[in-house]
């Protein structure tokens, strides 16, 4: 099977769907932040916050909109791949690493927290924290599917002895890259840890400070997946995280 | 090539022309050869200052050796601050048109980080400077690979290190408040009496902060 015929099913389906008026679908990026100023997101970006390391622990502070919250710009492509997808996707943006750029993995579970709290349908996780969070993402992730909300998460690039947290969890839609002909490609491997393979190479996202440029790596292929299921999701509101899983396993290719 | 030997004994335990050092070296100089690199660096991360500096650099000048990175800018500092694996290219104009970019500096950049279990120990980088190159996802994993061989590197010294000395490794901290002490006493007498008068500072301002608490 060529690459260029996976996922055709579901690519044509999607299609299909994003044709049709679409539900808003609440979206939470968990990231270095966005730029919200960006042509491209503007009107997608609607919350913006900020992971503050203090002493006593992590706060979750709202920052002002439109505004540029990302130093790296890893967040900025993240959404934008998000909102090329979903037009119907408001984005929250968390911006998860501290102040110093130090501490994600307690930014991370903080943000999670907060955004499964507050109930955002859709929660994007680009980042993967080590097996030393495990405990406490699988709680957060957890809760979150028995409230119908949806977590995808990317496998770490790097090859360390976990694939990344919270993939490795049951509980979320986990995302592997590969070169795909379509952004709405999509494989599915059975009996993996790591359920699905999206396009992540060579993928063309929004830049800070206007412009473009191009990513890799299975960071641009998660938001892939997240938007697909915010079209889902708009398209079929009251459809369960087992639900969506089943119809992104159907609708891939193996 | 070009080396700190400083920067890699004061912050990783490794000396210079021992067998650690040359493997370093060797990695990233195939490292940047297999990706098709320019340039290929290795930056230590200081865990007091927060961020990095150039320990070795290949294909280029040599100037970046001893050149400081904060962690809050650029790919090297999100490999660093997401313990991933980045790449970088030029933001271009247009979206639909890639070259519209001005090919100015570094058109592609590769970072990885080097890992001591979570521990963050580096990152290594490939530049290249040509407009039509992209590194490719499997230049990133190939880079992952080379990075996770240098943290490698890193810790069989200081388990040597431990077994040699009879006592537990240093910590990059404490390594690093060491390497601070000891440029302190090679300042002559005017860095120590400087030193002293901050220290009493220092002393009087843990003296006074219970009493301005209450």
């Amino acid at each position: 099977m060529t690459t260029s015929r996976i996922g055709l099913a579901l690519l044509e389906r999607v299609e299909k769907l994003r044709e049709q008026p679409l539900a808003p679908v609440d979206v939470a990026v968990l990231d270095s932040g966005v730029d919200a100023t960006h042509p491209d997101l503007t009107s997608h970006v609607v919350k913006a916050y900020a992971a503050v390391t203090e002493d006593d622990g992590v706060s979750i502070v709202e920052q002002s909109l439109p505004g540029n919250h990302d130093d790296y710009g890893h967040g900025t492509a993240v959404a934008s791949i998000i909102a090329g997808i979903a037009a119907n996707a408001r984005m929250s943006d968390y911006r998860v690493l501290g102040t110093d750029n130090t501490g994600a993995g307690e930014a991370l579970v903080a943000s999670l927290k907060h955004a499964v709290d507050v109930g955002v349908r859709v929660i994007n996780m680009s980042l993967a924290a080590t097996s030393a969070f495990g405990g406490k993402l699988e709680t957060l992730c957890d809760r979150a599917y028995r409230r119908g909300q949806i977590v995808v998460a990317a496998k770490r690039n790097m090859p360390l002895s976990d694939l990344g947290f919270p993939a490795e969890l049951t509980s979320v839609v986990s995302v592997d890259r590969a070169k795909f002909s379509s952004r709405l490609a999509l494989r599915y491997i059975p009996d993996s840890i790591i359920e699905f393979v999206g396009h992540g190479d060579d993928v063309v996202v929004a830049a800070p400070g206007g412009g473009y440029t191009t990513k890799n790596g299975t960071s641009f292929a998660t938001p892939a997946v997240a938007g697909i299921v915010a079209v889902l999701l708009g398209a079929y509101p009251d459809l369960r995280p087992f639900e969506v899983k089943a119809i992104l396993r159907a609708w891939a290719e193996p | 090539m070009t080396t700190s030997s400083g920067e890699l004994l004061t912050l990783l335990a490794i000396s210079a022309e021992s067998s650690e050092e040359k493997v370093l070296k060797l990695l990233i100089e195939l490292g940047a050869q297999f990706v098709g690199a320019a340039e290929g660096s290795l930056l230590v991360y200081d865990p007091v200052r927060k961020d990095l500096v150039f320990a070795i650099t290949v294909g280029g000048s040599g100037v970046l050796v001893g050149e400081r990175v904060p962690l809050n800018k650029g790919l090297t500092g999100l490999a660093a601050a997401t313990r991933e694996v980045q790449i970088g290219a030029p933001t271009f104009k247009v979206r639909q048109d890639p070259s519209s970019h001005g090919g100015q500096g570094p058109q592609a950049v590769l970072a990885a980080p080097m890992l001591v279990g979570d521990e963050l120990v580096g990152v290594i980088t490939a530049v290249s400077f040509d407009p039509a190159k992209r590194f490719t996802g499997d230049d990133s994993e190939l880079y992952a690979r080379i990075a996770a061989v240098a943290g490698v590197v890193v810790e069989q010294r200081r388990k040597i290190n431990t077994i040699t000395t009879g006592a537990s490794a240093a910590t990059p901290v404490e390594r690093s408040i060491a390497a601070s002490l000891k440029r302190i006493a090679q300042g002559g007498q005017e860095a120590l009496e400087r030193t002293g008068r901050i220290l009493s500072e220092l002393a009087a301002i843990a003296e006074t902060r219970p009493r301005e608490v209450e």
